[in-house]
């Protein structure tokens, strides 16, 4: 193994797992239509149980189970990551705002912030998505829009400290204005925590969706592995014990959110590392 | 003192006020669609047939749909405050009363599965964190990591199918004895178990570097006093925080974790009133989901001081 490899995996086992399952879940998404040994919208003969020629068996309507599960990496990644992306924009702009002017601006971020903190967050998402027609962009605002205030608390009271360090007031006194600052010296160093909440916010998006789409408010034209299950549950794979319905998708929702959250642990690691 | 209560009783009524307008004004900014719903449930009793045109206007009428929105919200929110949460559409009892008869099975549920995270997930973190970076570490952290990685419906579909389709060991669904709680309550708990296990280990550990943890291991005191009366009591403050927002979540996974096990509780009655478009069920749903929330930061954060004096004083 090359040393500089060799050196991350012993440095940083549980990114670098992380990484590398995040890794095979993206070329599953990305290769699917390679690697899927059938069109996911095909239909055959219905609730056949694994055999040589469907791998995880056909649903209800007899398309093949595995190709589903397949072509679903791609809706719930997606969704993870679009959804993980509006609520990390969102939450870094907020606290760097707050913690950079300070004043006026801190109270108003912070105090929405708490607001939006204790709005009981699943039961309004699932009315947002209840009303809104199901689509995945639907579910994509609903999740961004409600999930950032964690991340910009943990931004902000990281920028507090980082205002106050000498090679800021060294950047102020040398003529940089407020947003080379805040580009060129806070928001490098905010880094590895947004980098860290970015992942948790991917995963929690992830699991939110499934939720969501398991209630049945899923988008019927973009099957994720959370609808699978909804559907396994509502058209009697589960009542008929076929695990290969119900099991997979479950394993793979797990699988990925496990990743991303490997992912965001170890600067929390290095930090504590830091420290002692 | 008094000044923080007061800040936090104007938290208080904003983010119930937020909540409730929120919920409130996306319910009626589809009207027409509404009152066909509720047509279909009043008139037909049926969703799949199509009501007439003077059904719809019937209904607008009757529910006072065709008001203006800030009208209809300013008269919901005072009769709420007066503790009339309205009729509800679908079957013309007080939201109130149906609301207050299925409480105490959420409540029930949230309570004994915080308890469950407590019980579990505290000593599951002290043992970590003593045993630092041990095979028993790592175990623990592994199984916390694993539980917080798991949706919650599908513990609940692996539990059901184990522990009372094969094993036969528990009832599969339903409200009755004890024994109805365990597969709820176990699905429930086990992500803020996690939570609460990791959030214990790391806080004892950081509890364990200070410096009078050291000087009470220099006096020769035992180990097992010194982590009683030093270090848990220190490394409480971070879990009753946490333990207070985890709750919000509990109440989330509620609305799921009750419709799977058909569980008689305001989360399943959420998400029976969304399908039949019950807004006034659906509103004061909301309402009491963010009472309950709030009630418990609320408490949690004036009984702060007792925890940690430090607190009090500034």
């Amino acid at each position: 193994m090359h040393p500089s490899i060799a050196g991350l995996v012993s440095h940083a086992p549980l990114r670098v797992a992380g990484l590398s399952s995040l890794i095979l879940f993206l070329s599953i998404a990305l290769f699917a239509p390679l690697i899927a040994p059938y069109d996911p919208q095909e239909t055959g003969s219905p609730y056949q149980p694994p055999n040589a020629e469907h791998r995880l068996g056909t649903n209800d309507i007899g398309q093949d189970i595995l190709s589903e599960l397949i072509y679903a990496t791609r809706v719930s990644l997606a969704i993870g990551f679009m959804a993980g992306s509006i609520s990390i924009i969102i939450g870094a702009t907020l606290g760097m705002l707050a913690g950079y002017y300070r004043g006026r601006i801190e109270e108003l971020v912070m105090a929405i912030s708490d607001v939006v903190l204790l709005v009981p967050g699943l039961p309004l998402m699932i009315i947002l998505a209840a009303y809104l027609s199901p689509s995945m962009w639907n579910i994509i605002f609903v999740v961004g829009l409600l999930w950032w205030c964690s991340t910009t608390r943990v931004v902000h009271s990281r920028v507090l400290q980082l205002r106050e360090m000498p090679f800021v007031e060294a950047a102020r006194s040398l003529g940089a204005g407020d947003g080379y600052i805040m580009l060129h010296h806070i928001l490098i160093n905010c880094k590895e925590i947004i980098q860290a909440k970015f992942a948790l916010a991917v995963a929690s998006a992830m699991l939110t969706e499934a939720s969501l789409s398991f209630l049945g408010l899923g988008d019927p034209l973009n099957i994720s592995w959370g609808e699978m299950i909804h559907f396994a549950f509502s058209r009697g794979g589960f009542a008929n014990d076929m695990w290969w319905w119900y099991l997979p998708p479950g394993l793979m929702i797990c699988a990925s959110v496990l990743g991303f959250v490997m992912i965001s642990m170890e600067p929390e690691r290095s930090q504590k590392a830091l420290e002692l | 003192m008094l000044n923080n209560i007061l800040k936090r009783l104007g938290i208080f009524c904003l983010v119930l006020t937020v909540s409730t307008s929120l919920v409130f004004f996306m319910l009626h900014s589809l009207p027409g669609e509404n009152a066909e719903v509720m047509a279909k449930y009043i008139f037909l009793g049926n969703v799949e047939l199509n009501p007439s045109n003077e059904e719809v206007q019937l209904v607008k009428e009757k529910f006072d749909l065709d008001r203006s929105l800030l009208s209809q919200y300013y008269s919901w929110a005072t009769n709420a405050f007066h503790g009339d949460l309205g009729r509800s559409y679908k079957t013309n009892a007080h939201v109130l009363e149906e609301i207050l008869i299925r409480l105490p099975a959420t409540i029930t549920l949230a309570l004994i599965a915080v308890l469950m995270s407590l019980l579990i997930g505290m000593p599951l973190g002290i043992l970590a964190a003593v045993k630092q970076n041990s095979t028993t570490d790592y175990l623990c952290s592994a199984t916390a990591v694993l539980g917080i990685s798991m949706p919650n419906f599908w513990l609940a579909l692996l539990l059901i199918m184990v522990f009372s389709l094969a094993l036969k060991l528990t009832p599969t669904i339903g409200y009755g004895g004890p024994s109805h709680l365990i597969l709820p309550v176990v699905t429930l708990g086990t992500a803020t178990t996690a939570v609460v296990m990791r959030l214990t280990r790391s806080s004892t550990l950081e509890v364990m570097r200070q410096d009078y943890i050291r000087t009470a291991r220099g006096k020769g005191l035992d180990h097992r006093d010194i982590m009683i009366t030093h270090s848990l009591k220190n490394a409480l403050i971070p879990i009753i925080t946490m333990v207070g927002l985890e709750f919000g979540h509990l109440l989330g996974g509620a609305v799921i974790i009750e419709t799977i096990f058909a569980w008689p509780g305001i989360g399943r009655l959420l998400i029976d009133s969304i399908s039949a478009r019950d807004i006034p069920v659906i509103q004061g749903t909301v309402l009491f989901i963010t009472l309950m929330y709030m009630l418990l930061n609320f408490t949690i954060d004036i009984l702060y001081p007792i925890f940690d004096p430090r607190i009090g004083g500034s």
